[in-house]
């Protein structure tokens, strides 16, 4: 179960902001960009020559929208001008950018998000039985939240796991070899079992 | 401080068997016991079908016990084998990892350290030869470099299988778009394939290889910049490159002076959001300029203007993490393995409805046959081998009958389909090839990045034909259907302007070929086809 920050648009603006300037300086080779339009002077002695402003902060978009996600757990409606103000680019392209990738939400997830594999080498191992006891077992159908915003379902291709096959993944952790039963037990034990995860 | 343990850790598939809390059961049971024992962190061999595995050296090499359990945990330190690993017996002991056969049969290259070691240990990794390659490239002309890899054969192992050297080479020749701009070295780690996991093995399990690669890759180049844009579904194996780039940058391995050569190259991660579509290049490169992730016209090819619009060398995990064995141990070398024009090993991952499934590196040429049934050891169900797709999703399905194809890029070409990522997914003989090829419709309509209208429109109208196809009453309206279904798969691949349209008719086409039964459920005398 993941805790979320209340969605703000005052909160938003002031996160964004701090989390920018770190991701400007990535994809240049000598340090961070100098956005603001009269280039500061140290830009000129630079032997490699910066990404342009609006290139840095561009790049920055998919990076922000994933940090927002983890935060609220969704992408408000009401976060896409504070962004496009932030980084410099209409609202309608930061709409089509989050309306355009798949793991980007636009309304608060459940508490609990059931993921699971729908594409070839688990359904050669029966992933079409497990989504089917998935829904009965979440009572909601992929991706919509069940109607006490307990469980989200959501399909997935492939998590690179097909030797395990079927897989699924219950928030943050991936699960092989799965079948109806086992998955009942690990959506009633997730965030009980400690499980000592990752080294 | 103690026995040491090997235990898989790092990788994703590993914990997923929970071997995580084997580790636990570990060091819970040696407290209990007041026996000292260290657990290392490793990556997966990629014997998924014995993970997770515990390994202890022993002077004849490591032993190794599996598929373990928690519950397994005690039995072993009863049964001695962390006290005396190499005499112990136990009902779980494989005898010496690297003389099972499933592992001794491989040639592993690429995949020649993952799993054996703390891949965040940097200074273990150059004790096991790491960084050889880079030291070898740092001395030599840049040019040089780009020769070694045109020599050794090395074609892109994303799925096209374009020659490397060729693209570096021309991104070398490319001049970047304004004074003092930069190149780059994108590295291409979406994995978008079902079926395939090579390259995030490789990120988990052998990091510090991949980016020694990237950085030779700028040296042949003179790019001073990397990115890995990883899928966000590997975000575990994100966290982990992520720690190996801080702790090569700490040896000097990234940053300002690599090595003390006064070059420079510095690298950073980022994340997709869920479209299979970015793993195609200029997808990917948009998605990276924080942009929708549509399909740019080529050309300009991303070697002339890639990234920023700068001179942009892409290329998958495997391809990069294969350049530091072939500056290390020659051109020569690698390219002796294999045959024809597909030279060197490719790292084959075996998923589905499979017994022993895993990672198998090994020279082009072996049959899938015996891929399958020498170290697949067929299918986990134990029915028979009904269909195999190789290449992902828009990857042909074959037929029992004609598994003796030769892994070669050129013989799979010759069959209408291709070796594209390495993936082989086995299903038994419960498959419906009609739900296959819709599914592969369905999953393009998902996906397509809506450029195009072959593909956009196509996909959605060919999951429509494929139902009234499965429906047809009768012969008359069935052959209607099919002739249909061919034809649009004929739109689809001749007008497409990338690969998730073009090639989409190949898991269709192969079905309804091979398996036309499957898509006559109603109709009595429909599959004269059957013969051909
Ligand atoms: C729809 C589509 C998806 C692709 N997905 C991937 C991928 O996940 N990983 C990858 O390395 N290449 C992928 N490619 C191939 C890339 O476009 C490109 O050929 C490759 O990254 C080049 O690197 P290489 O020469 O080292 O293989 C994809 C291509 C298409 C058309
Ligand atoms: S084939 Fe599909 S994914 Fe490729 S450009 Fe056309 S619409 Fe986009
Ligand atoms: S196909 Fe399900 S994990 Fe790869």
């Amino acid at each position: 179960m993941t805790q979320y920050v209340p969605f703000d648009a005052l909160d938003a603006k002031s996160f964004l902001a701090s989390k920018l300037p770190p991701l400007l300086s990535e994809g240049l080779s000598d340090g961070p960009v100098n956005t603001s339009p009269p280039a500061a002077p140290p830009q000129a002695e630079r032997t490699v020559s910066p990404l342009e402003g609006s290139q840095a902060l561009s790049s920055a978009v998919i990076p922000l929208l994933h940090l927002a996600q983890e935060r609220y757990g969704y992408i408000d409606d009401a976060l896409v001008p504070v962004l496009a103000d932030l980084v410099n680019r209409s609202r309608a392209e930061i709409h089509g950018v989050v309306t355009f990738y798949h793991d980007f939400r636009r309304t608060p997830p459940a508490q609990m998000v059931v993921r699971i594999c729908l594409a070839e080498a688990c359904q050669a191992m029966g992933s079409d039985a497990l989504a089917t006891a998935a829904k009965q077992q979440c009572r909601t159908d992929f991706h919509h939240n069940s109607a006490d915003e307990k469980y989200r379902l959501e399909p997935v291709y492939c998590f690179g796991n097909c030797a395990c096959a079927p897989s699924v993944m219950i928030d943050d952790r991936l699960y092989g070899r799965a079948d109806a039963t086992k998955l009942a037990a690990w959506v009633k034990g997730a965030g009980t079992q400690p499980g000592m995860g990752r080294a | 401080m103690g026995v040491k343990i090997y235990l898989s850790l790092r990788d994703s598939a590993s914990l997923s068997l929970a071997a995580g809390d084997v580790a636990d059961a570990l060091k819970s049971e040696a407290k209990k016991r007041g026996q000292e024992i260290a657990i290392i962190a490793t990556g997966s061999r990629g014997i998924y079908w014995l993970e997770p595995i515990i390994e202890i050296d022993t002077p004849q090499g490591r032993v190794g016990f599996g598929p373990c359990s928690p519950q397994d945990v005690v039995s072993l330190f009863e049964a001695g084998c962390f006290a005396n690993p190499a005499s112990a017996q136990h009902k779980l002991s494989l005898g010496l990892i690297e003389e099972l056969p499933w592992l001794k049969h491989q040639q592993r290259l690429t995949f020649d350290r993952c799993g054996k070691y703390d891949p965040l240990d940097v200074a273990e990794y150059e004790r096991l030869g790491g960084f050889t390659g880079l030291k070898a490239a740092i001395g030599m002309a840049p040019e040089t470099v780009i020769d070694q890899v045109k020599e050794s054969g090395l074609r892109g192992r994303g799925g096209a299988g374009f020659p490397t050297g060729i693209k570096w080479k021309t991104v070398a020749d490319a001049k970047t778009n304004r004074k003092n701009g930069q190149k780059y070295i994108v590295c291409n780690a979406d994995e978008g394939d079902s079926g395939t996991f090579s390259d995030r093995m490789i990120l988990e399990g052998d990091p510090l290889r991949l980016i020694e690669g990237m950085v030779i890759a700028g040296l042949a180049v003179g790019a001073t910049v990397g990115f890995v844009y990883i899928r966000s579904e590997y975000r575990a194996a994100r966290d982990i490159f992520d720690q190996a780039i801080a702790a090569a940058t700490r040896r000097g391995w990234l940053g300002e002076n690599i090595a003390g050569s006064g070059k420079k190259f510095r690298l950073y991660t980022r994340l997709g959001a869920g479209a299979y579509i970015c793993g195609e290049e200029t997808s990917l490169l948009e998605s990276i300029e924080g942009k929708r992730g549509t399909i740019r016209y080529k050309p300009p090819l991303p070697a002339i203007q890639g990234l920023f619009g700068q001179p942009t060398v892409i290329n998958n995990v495997i391809s990069l993490a294969t350049i530091p064995t072939i500056l290390a141990k020659g051109a020569k070398y690698y390219r002796d393995f294999g045959m024809g024009r597909s030279q060197g090993t490719m790292p084959l991952q075996l998923g589905g409805n499979i017994k022993h499934g895993g990672l198998v590196e090994i020279a082009f040429g072996i049959t899938l046959r015996q891929v399958i049934e020498d170290f697949g050891g067929g299918t986990a169900t134990g029915r028979p081998i009904r269909a195999v797709q190789v290449g992902g999703p828009l990857g042909a399905y074959f037929p029992a009958s004609m598994l003796d194809i030769a892994i070669d890029y050129e013989a799979f070409a010759a069959v209408k389909g291709m070796v594209g990522h390495g993936g082989i997914v086995v299903f038994d003989e419960t498959v419906n090839l009609a739900k296959q090829a819709r599914f592969a419709m369905e999953f393009c309509a998902i996906e397509s990045c809506g450029k195009c209208t072959p593909c956009r429109i196509g996909s959605t109208r060919g999951v429509e034909v494929i139902d009234r196809l499965v429906a047809a009453p009768d012969v008359a309206s069935h052959s209607a259907q099919k002739k249909l279904l061919t034809d649009l798969c004929g739109v689809m691949t001749d007008g497409s302007l990338c690969a998730l349209g073009g090639l989409t008719p190949l898991p269709v086409m192969s079905a309804l070929t091979h398996f036309p039964e499957d898509f006559a459920p109603g109709v009595k005398g429909a599959i004269p086809m059957a013969a051909e």
